[in-house]
């Protein structure tokens, strides 16, 4: 059946060079109709007026490109055809890493916003966004502001009053009050579960000096073996019930700040 | 213009596709004596309503983006054929969408000019041709045509027609049979 078939290919070809193979007469009147059917091509068609002005006065001139820059030439033409179609189908698959990317944004917006990035990183951001814009973000050293007490509420649950912080007076604190809640030593690690931990139990002047500051009752061996951590003088001399007074009143910060001027 | 002298014959293609790109209207003029002849008889054994009109705007679609075309004489004519194939699919669609409201009567045509004999005999054979491929499906008169007017191979072909090449070659065989059976049918003598 295979050989019929090529055998009939390549006799259609000899008929299409104007012979029959000698085997095969029945093909001489397919000849002719290749024949017949060429010779009645070989009349030119009468052109319309169109096309007999075309042939008359030959292609009008190519248009000239328009000049382009050093920058515009080494850029590939690209149709904006093309550049819509492309367009239309990057969208789709370029929507979703603009999403993920702008997520991905806002979620670091609004964790340096409320001081929940790592201290190296929020330090950095704080600067950044502080020098470029006329906006801030809260710096972490020197209490985070809403952000310290924010982690400390998640943290402690509310338990520990004592660790609230007045978002006022900490923001602008100066430096050598991170050594109240947290070293400046940059090699300490950005934990959060860590730096709350020393932010709870680092030393702070005011709280060093503070009698009536108790140790953290879920970790008193950090309190212990923080650094820089000076003993409380007196400490152990507190009342039970200005213990009990002073924690109420650390529950509110306007009498945190208050009680602070006064220590001090 | 010489109608029947072949292209090749005094200046090679190359030199006068590069003519005709460059503008030259003697280059024009050359493709057209050349190959119009094949696109008219084409568009007419396919049954096209106006053969001649649709061969000018075969050539009119060529020439306008004939700058752009690059290749040898077998794809000039396969570029040109595919033109011509989809001129006759609008003009086809076109009659559909409006359909003739008189039958052509070639007596009444004022374009005829008086009937030479090579006229005559090109009607005769025109019209023979015409009837024995009126019984081919469309496929396979396209096949056959292109073959033996465009001079197109089966790969050309099948990139005309968009279809594979070998549903061109199983077109052929088909309709080369159909053909045999035809002449060996009516005893036509050709």
């Amino acid at each position: 059946m295979l050989r019929n078939l090529d055998r009939d290919d390549r006799d259609f070809d000899l008929v299409l060079r104007g012979s029959a193979p000698a085997d095969r007469p029945e093909l001489d009147p397919v000849v002719a109709l290749v024949e017949d059917l060429r010779f009645s091509a070989t009349a030119a068609a009468r052109p319309s007026a169109a096309l007999a002005t075309l042939l008359a006065q030959g292609l009008p001139p190519a248009p000239v490109a328009a000049p382009v820059s050093h920058l515009r030439r080494a850029a590939p033409a690209v149709s904006w055809a093309a550049a819509i179609s492309w367009a239309r189908s990057a969208r789709r698959t370029v929507k979703v890493g603009v999403i993920a990317a702008v997520a991905v944004v806002s979620v670091t917006s609004a964790a340096a916003a409320a001081g929940a990035l790592p201290d190296p990183i929020q330090e950095k951001l704080s600067t950044a966004v502080k020098t470029v814009t006329p906006w801030e973000i809260p710096r972490p050293k020197g209490g985070g502001g809403i952000g310290e007490i924010v982690r400390e509420k998640a943290r402690h649950h509310g338990h520990d009053k004592q660790k609230h912080i007045d978002p006022d007076k900490d923001v602008d604190a100066p430096k050598t009050n991170n050594g109240n809640g947290r070293p400046s030593d940059p090699g300490k690690p950005a934990s959060p579960g860590k730096s709350d931990a020393s932010k709870s139990d680092a030393p702070r002047p005011s709280q060093a000096a503070n009698p009536t500051k108790p140790a953290h009752p879920t970790k008193p061996t950090a309190s212990a073996a923080t650094p820089g951590r000076p003993a409380v003088p007196g400490a152990d001399r507190r009342s039970a019930a200005a213990e009990r007074q002073n924690t109420r009143d650390l529950g509110d910060p306007a009498k945190i700040t208050k009680l602070r001027k006064a220590r001090s | 213009m010489c109608p029947g002298v072949a292209l090749t014959a005094i200046v090679s293609f190359p030199e006068v596709l590069a003519a005709a790109q460059s503008g030259a209207p003697w280059a024009l003029q050359r493709l057209y004596a050349e190959l119009s002849g094949t696109v008219l008889a084409y568009c007419r054994t396919r049954g096209a309503p106006d053969p001649e009109d649709v061969t000018s705007e075969v050539f009119l679609s060529a020439f306008t983006a004939l700058r752009d075309f690059t290749g040898d004489e077998a794809n000039f004519r396969a570029w040109l054929f595919t033109i011509a194939h989809r001129r006759l699919v609008d003009a086809y669609r076109q009659q559909s969408r409006r359909p003739q409201t008189a039958p052509y009567v070639g007596d009444q045509d004022a374009r005829t000019a008086p009937s030479s004999e090579d006229e005559a005999l090109t009607a005769l054979a025109t019209e023979r041709v015409r009837d024995m491929l009126s019984d081919l499906p469309p496929d396979q008169r396209d096949v056959l045509l292109l073959r033996i007017l465009g001079d197109l191979t089966i790969e050309a072909i099948a990139e005309t027609l968009g279809k594979s090449e070998g549903a061109v070659k199983a077109l052929q065989r088909r309709a080369l049979a159909a053909l045999r059976k035809r002449i060996e049918r009516e005893g036509v003598s050709l």
